[in-house]
């Protein structure tokens, strides 16, 4: 065997391992708009992964069809059930948003945190080492995507936009450890609204963490937990979960509550991107800008 | 034109890693486990040890950086750890080639030695805070064994492949000589 550490091994070896520490710097740093190279990459490979992961979405999808078809009975009867509620409360539903409609034309309110429009988008990869939970999908800057936007399932909000390229652009998921992972929400309490933020992921349980929560606040098992819109980039009123626990933080200033998110992580084949339609921060802020 | 194959397969491999693997990865069936598939690296692997460390550096850089740009978008964990891995292993040839059974136990260890290396990292940058207990139990020995199933499929015919690349690599070696040498004579 030849001798490993001979003197250009060895400073070869330093050289990149200080290399290796000053990309990593660099990377981990808050620049965080991709450079061009990057984008060119991301686009071109994410252009092969979406004709990859098409059909095997479809795959996946037929077999979950079969699972679905053996408690179909079950399921319908149960639908049937809610649908004759569901007549009562369409009519109700429209009764108010009339009545909200006109309230807010003798208000003259044009804008509310609730507005926003939605962009479906196919899920092309994720990275396959779980050290951090990213997804891809196919929908980029091109499209209108832009970074921090809300990405949502059917079923609930699952993350927001980390970064764009042109026709490609990833998203972090709820469940990721990033500390900067955090996102404004609030309770959905008998009458009052109890603001907190979603911060980490228990892996033992399952769980999302709401933290922050005021300590006087009162909040119950199986209350709705929602996104605030006080971020200033979500819109309000995307579903997050349902509380399972409540307890004091470590310190016993604030609450902290263990929530079970509405939406999967594991199984993503489509989501939505959120467009918010009230105007950021940062939008109102450049417009003060360039009215001084 | 054949040797165009090999930068091919690595790179279907690496897309099917991030795609149709992670569609059918077990965490979507309620499985606690985290299989980690390293079946492009396991190719870089046998590559350093068959057509020599500088090819297989050179391979394993590429495939670090398309791994760090598209899945990590942290810049370097990936690419030194592939070259640092491969690079190592490239100084066991000879014997290795030879062997079938020595060459799937180093590519599977090379994996494992990929997956430490690339856990160390993320710990110390402080990506991940996984204890040590549940990063052994819950990714690397399922990884281990997905991976290790994977090798014993592909050993054989890669390394017939690998053997016969460096057959036609001797082959031309001696034309271009035989060419040198006639040049000389005149």
């Amino acid at each position: 065997m030849p001798q490993f550490f001979s003197n250009k091994r060895l400073i070869v070896l330093l050289v990149s391992i200080i290399l290796l520490v000053a990309l990593i710097g660099y990377s981990m740093s808050d620049r965080r708009s991709l450079t061009w190279p990057e984008q060119f990459m991301k686009d071109s490979v994410g252009w092969v992964q979406s004709t990859f992961n098409k059909p095997a979405h479809y795959v996946a999808g037929l077999f979950e069809n079969l699972d679905e078809m053996r408690n179909l009975y079950e399921e319908n009867r149960i639908l049937k059930a809610h649908l004759d509620d569901y007549a009562q409360i369409a009519v109700e539903v429209n009764v108010l948003r009339r009545q909200n409609d006109q309230l807010k034309e003798a208000l003259d309110i044009e804008e509310s945190l609730f507005d926003h429009e939605l962009k479906p988008a196919l899920v092309i990869h994720r990275s396959p080492d779980r050290w951090n939970e990213f997804i891809g999908v196919n929908k980029g800057e091109q499209h209108g995507v832009e970074v921090d936007m809300a990405v949502i399932t059917s079923k609930g909000l699952v993350g927001k936009v980390n970064n764009v390229s042109q026709f490609t652009s990833t998203v972090q998921l709820l469940t990721d450890h990033d500390r900067t992972n955090r996102i404004s929400a609030m309770v959905d309490a008998e009458d009052t609204e109890v603001y907190g933020f979603i911060e980490g992921y228990d892996e033992q349980t399952g769980a999302l963490m709401l933290r922050k929560i005021e300590a006087d606040a009162k909040i119950e098992v199986g209350q709705t937990v929602i996104t605030s819109g006080l971020g200033g980039i979500f819109p309000k009123g995307l579903l997050i979960g349902e509380v399972m626990s409540v307890e004091a933080d470590e310190y016993g200033l604030t609450k902290n509550a263990y929530i079970e998110p509405s939406a999967s992580f594991h199984n993503l084949d489509y989501v939505l991107i959120v467009k918010r339609g009230a105007p950021t921060i940062e939008a109102i802020m450049l417009n003060d800008g360039e009215g001084d | 034109m054949i040797r165009c194959l090999l930068p091919f397969f690595i790179f279907l491999l690496f897309i099917i890693e991030g795609t149709v693997f992670q569609v059918f990865s077990p965490d979507r069936f309620g499985s606690e486990a985290i299989i980690i598939p390293r079946f492009a690296f396991i190719f870089v692997i046998v590559i350093t040890i068959f057509l020599g460390r500088t090819t297989g550096g050179i391979y394993a850089i590429v495939l670090g950086l398309f791994q760090d740009v598209i899945y990590t978008h942290v810049l370097g964990i990936y690419i030194f750890s592939m070259f640092f891995t491969a690079y190592l292993l490239g100084f066991t040839y000879k014997i290795f080639q030879k062997n079938l059974y020595l060459l799937i136990i180093t590519a599977v260890f090379g994996t494992l030695v990929l997956d430490y290396l690339v856990y160390g990292i993320h710990f110390m940058v402080g990506i991940t805070n996984l204890a040590h207990e549940q990063f052994l139990y819950e990714r690397l020995l399922p990884s281990l064994v997905v991976n290790s199933v994977f090798m014993i499929i592909i050993a054989f015919p890669l390394r017939k492949f690998l053997l016969f690349l460096q057959k036609n690599d001797d082959v031309e070696e001696k034309i271009n000589k035989r060419k040198k040498d006639f040049r000389w004579q005149r």
